[in-house]
């Protein structure tokens, strides 16, 4: 099975990224079979994408639209809108 | 003399010729245009007097119709000397299978009530009355006999709602007795879905 | 008592709105609102884009119209449903983030409930038969033992669906209602629509189909007004059987069809004709807001309810009359 695998890559200070991880969280469930997002934090925040259905793509490239878009939201709301990625 | 100021008419306790009597008279709406309000007054009177007849056929206690006026929305029909289910069903929960065996027989006659709150069923000696024919129809659909049960089940859930679930058990026990109960309630539960778990917007 | 100040966060649908109450009433409300092209319905995920664009904007405003720091706040509480799920989510991550990043309670918020207890307090109704419409919601409703129970309510679509669907066929951009409203007030002329009421409850699909059908062949302002009437005497009969048979006497209106002038009408005879009380959420207050969230949030909180981060999730259809009240209304209203 083709697997497919976006990596994000935020470089931010830890309560930022600490913040972010959270407040991502509790939407992080009834995603659909066969697509999956895991945070990290180490250095940097890490947020992978896993698709491995062909077909799922379209909601894949819609959960990482809606995920970067709600990143981007909260860095604007802590006024911190200084991400490198 | 003025009894009670029901939803759609006022019922007044009368004298017809030396017998008790009520009066039940469809009053103008202030909230309803002229055109719509005559027609649904008038429909609705014509429509009560013979849904009551078509149910007492049924085997179902409904109270005689002494005289009909279509012009002024006025029926006049015997005085039931009763207390209303809505005020002793949560002392005396079994009088829910009596109500459901009442209309498992209206609905095996395709007879469909359309009103089926529990102050439209009259205690008198031990027995059931059922009044306010005023939005019933003839239907042998399974959708319409859904609707009905439907309604039940929301007064049940929201007037007595201590008693609730053993009511609404009890109600459907004395339904299936007299009629199959099953397919209508798998209906009830679709028309829940549409209306009440629909989503928003 | 502890002054308490809450941050209310609503986007279930159109509105993006933050609000900051406390015990003494409404400190500020701002909001922004999702405007969808003429002729189309809303679409969540446009909406949920104009509400994270407008978010900063929102908040940062309705902060300082209280002025008050984001530090100073006590509790936060969001809409946690029932709404649009992309909607939804936007409103509950801006209140996640904030909670963990400041490090503040989070309290979840009924959005229908929140109709229902903003009403109370803005109208001082004290036991009311309510009727709770807008465009999501078109239920007759009454506390006992701790929760709204439904009495009464529409079997398919909603009332501010039926007017939305409608203006949407005559080409308006929704929501519909005061269009159809101004175009109602130039026409007498009634022309017979279905008219169906089941017990309690209302359907209005039928309405629906016949009255798109007429605008064919008929005067747009006359089917307005045929749809209006017969819409509305629909929903204030449904009430008055619920008011004879509750014997409320109390009438709470809430939600953004109350703003309607010509229903609130309507339901004002009905009243008369029950010897019951009107109670009508304030225009400003009857649609979706940020206080709405926020007052309930307050009530909530001083009744001992949060909720952790992790489990502040959103649910699209959440049912109000499976929502515990156990919160004492009485002790903040003075």
């Amino acid at each position: 099975m083709q697997q497919i695998k976006v990596k994000v890559r935020l470089d931010l200070p830890y309560d930022l990224s600490n913040t972010i991880t959270k407040a991502l969280a509790a939407d992080n469930i009834n995603f659909p079979d066969g697509l999956s997002m895991d945070m990290m934090i180490d250095e940097s925040l890490n947020i992978v994408f896993k698709c491995n259905d062909i077909n799922k793509i379209k909601s894949m490239i819609n959960t990482i639209d809606e995920t970067l878009e709600h990143i981007s939201m909260i860095l604007d709301m802590l006024g911190e809108k200084n991400a490198r990625s | 003399m003025l009894i009670k100021r029901g939803a759609e008419a006022e019922i007044r306790l009368i004298d017809w010729y030396g017998k008790k009597a009520i009066s039940k008279l469809r009053i103008s709406k202030p909230y309803r245009n002229k055109i719509l309000d005559e027609s649904i007054r008038k429909h609705r009177t014509i429509h009560e007097a013979y849904m009551l007849h078509i149910a007492k056929n049924a085997g179902v206690s409904t109270p005689c119709i002494y005289f009909l006026d279509p012009i002024n929305s006025e029926i006049i029909m015997e005085y039931i000397d009763g207390i209303i289910v809505k005020d002793m069903i949560d002392k005396d929960i079994e009088l829910s299978r009596e109500m459901g065996k009442i209309v498992g027989k209206l609905h095996k006659n395709d007879i469909i009530h359309g009103d089926l709150t529990t102050s439209n069923f009259l205690i008198k000696n031990d027995k059931l009355v059922l009044i306010d024919f005023g939005l019933s129809f003839k239907s042998k659909r399974i959708e319409d006999k859904a609707v009905d049960i439907r309604l039940v089940k929301e007064i049940l859930s929201s007037a007595h709602v201590d008693i609730f679930e053993k009511a609404l058990r009890l109600f459907l026990d004395g339904y299936n007795s007299v009629y199959e109960i099953d397919k209508i309630l798998e209906k009830v539960k679709k028309i829940e879905m549409r209306g009440r778990y629909a989503r928003v917007i | 008592m502890i002054i308490v100040f809450c941050l209310g966060i609503e986007s279930t649908a159109h509105t993006f709105s933050c609000s900051v109450v406390n015990e003494g009433g409404i400190l500020s409300d701002v909001r922004s609102v999702y405007k969808a092209s003429e002729g189309k319905g809303i679409h969540p995920r446009e909406a949920a884009i104009h509400h994270a664009d407008n978010s900063k904007k929102v908040l940062d405003t309705a902060l300082n119209d209280a002025r008050i720091s984001i530090k100073d706040i006590d509790v936060i509480a969001y809409s946690k449903g029932p709404g649009l799920g992309p909607c939804l989510r936007v409103g509950a991550v801006i209140a996640r983030a904030l909670a963990v990043y400041y490090n503040k309670p989070l309290v979840p918020v009924n959005h229908a409930v929140a109709h229902l207890e903003l009403g109370m307090m803005l109208t001082r109704a004290n036991d009311p038969l309510a009727l709770l419409i807008s465009g999501g919601h078109c239920m007759i409703l009454a506390l006992s033992n701790n929760r709204w129970r439904v009495f009464g309510e529409t079997l398919d679509i909603t009332l501010g669906q039926l007017l939305d669907q409608f203006g949407r066929e005559a080409g308006f951009a929704s929501p519909c209602g005061a269009i159809i409203e101004e175009l109602a007030e130039r026409s007498h002329n009634y022309y017979t629509l279905p008219y169906s009421i089941k017990g309690n409850d209302v359907s209005y699909s039928g309405l629906l189909t016949a009255a798109k059908k007429a605008l064919k062949s008929n005067r747009l302002e006359d089917i307005c007004y045929s749809l209006q009437e017969t819409a509305f005497s629909m929903l204030t009969e449904a009430v008055e059987r619920a008011l004879a048979f509750t014997e409320k006497r109390e009438l709470l209106v809430v939600g953004g069809v109350a703003a309607n002038k010509r229903l609130a009408y309507l339901l004002e005879q009905v009243c008369k004709l029950h010897d019951a009380k009107l109670f009508v959420v304030p225009t400003k207050f009857a649609g979706d807001c940020g206080a709405q969230i926020a007052w309930t949030g307050l009530l909530e909180y001083h009744a001992g309810i949060s909720i952790k981060v992790e489990d502040a999730t959103v649910i699209q259809s959440w049912r109000l009359d499976t929502v515990d009240i156990i919160w004492n209304r009485q002790t903040l209203l003075h």
